[in-house]
């Protein structure tokens, strides 16, 4: 399992209800990618409840409105589930934001200035798309978006920028192609270009979204002696014995639990049958639990 | 000829939209303070309507014109943007 991962997802403003059906794919891919995580929508999606869980994530992902200065949460009017004065909060942190407009304009660098490894959002409007008459561009959307998405949890945050930008261009060039055909796909590839186009990744490009156990962003870079200087400090040494420990710890919990069913009911099925001398019999009926039940006393 | 006023709103105010690409057949305005765009249009004929903002969701319909007179077409756009 790797660290704790916290979404964010209102749904009452359209067209966060968009976003929201988003999210359910991204907690997928969460689940897929074997991330522990924590999604609040709806009343939940509010300034108190984020600030009570921030603090202990790796990795924070918002969809929803948004403006330069702030995430807006559910509520549009206050807009403040996370502001500029609060950017300290995202230390050590990746944010991602997508799709939220405009959060890479002030927010964004406010944010990595405060310590956040990385900030992945829009400097302008970021679009929805709908599903038409004509053509499923909400298919396309949530195609582009959890192309994203999916590099987020497992490339760096530079690569899955870029692969957010590929993505949407192919959905542009099938666009333009349609141009005379689709009657939605003016304004189709206009949303399309700007998502692509205003997109950025801030801070450290390299970042990637830790796992427990190791870091592989903080290996990369490193000379010889700066690694091995990494691999035996202590804080790393306690994480790798802890995680080494609770995996033998499943292995023998499983183990004994197997050993415990499967030793009573062997011996009970050799008693029965004859295979073992009376003597063996009586000392396994003693020392054996369960075995003295299954095979009554003569 | 026949007057088609083209009304723009959004879907959740409920407010007038003003400044909205309005598109009939390749004429092209502007929809006003009031969210209005009035096109001046042969009847008989039927017009695809392309109602455009960067905001808000495309709208597009084909309406018939069948006769000389005014009519009426309200468009209630939903917000695109986050």
């Amino acid at each position: 399992m790797s660290e704790e991962s916290l979404l964010v997802s209102p749904v009452l403003f359209p067209p966060t209800q968009l976003s929201y059906a988003l999210m359910d794919k991204v907690e997928s891919l969460l689940k897929d990618a074997n991330m522990r995580f924590v999604r609040f929508s709806g009343p939940l999606a509010s300034r108190e409840t984020a600030f009570i869980h921030l603090p202990e994530h790796k990795l924070f992902i918002y969809a929803g409105h948004a403006k330069k200065s702030a995430l807006c949460g559910e509520n549009v009017f206050s807009c403040n589930l996370v502001t500029v004065t609060d950017a300290s909060i995202f230390k050590d942190q990746i944010v991602v934001a997508n799709p939220a407009c405009e959060s890479a304009a002030e927010l964004g660098p406010a944010t990595v200035k405060a310590g956040a490894k990385a900030f992945l959002g829009s400097t302008e409007n970021m679009c929805a798309h709908f599903n038409e008459a004509d053509h499923p561009y909400m298919d396309d959307w949530f195609d582009y978006t959890l192309t994203f998405y999916k590099s987020v949890f497992t490339k760096t945050m530079g690569e899955a920028v870029e692969d957010w930008k590929s993505a949407i261009t192919r959905y542009m060039d099938l666009y333009k192609l349609h141009l005379a055909d689709w009657p939605n796909a003016d304004w189709n590839y206009s949303a399309a270009k700007m998502n692509r186009d205003n997109f950025v990744v801030l801070g450290d490009p390299q970042a990637v979204v830790p796992r427990a156990g190791f870091e592989p962003a903080t290996m990369k870079g490193m000379g010889m002696l700066e690694g091995l200087s990494f691999l035996f400090n202590p804080e790393n040494l306690r994480k790798q014995l802890n995680y080494a420990f609770r995996s033998l710890f499943s292995f023998s919990v499983a183990g004994a639990t197997v050993a415990a069913l499967a030793v009573p009911a062997v011996t009970s099925f050799a008693i029965e049958k004859g295979w073992l001398t009376k003597e063996q019999a009586e000392i396994a009926k003693t020392v054996i639990p369960g075995v003295a039940a299954v095979i009554p006393t003569p | 000829m026949a007057r088609l006023n083209v009304k723009v709103i959004d879907s959740y105010s409920k407010s007038a939209l003003p400044y909205v690409h309005v598109e009939v057949d390749g004429r092209v305005l502007s929809t006003g303070l009031d969210g209005v765009a009035a096109f001046d249009l042969p009847a008989g004929v039927s017009y695809t309507i392309k109602v455009r903002q960067v905001a808000y969701r495309p709208w597009t319909r084909i309406i018939q014109i069948a006769q000389e007179g005014t009519y009426e077409q309200q468009v209630e756009l939903e917000k695109a943007i986050y």
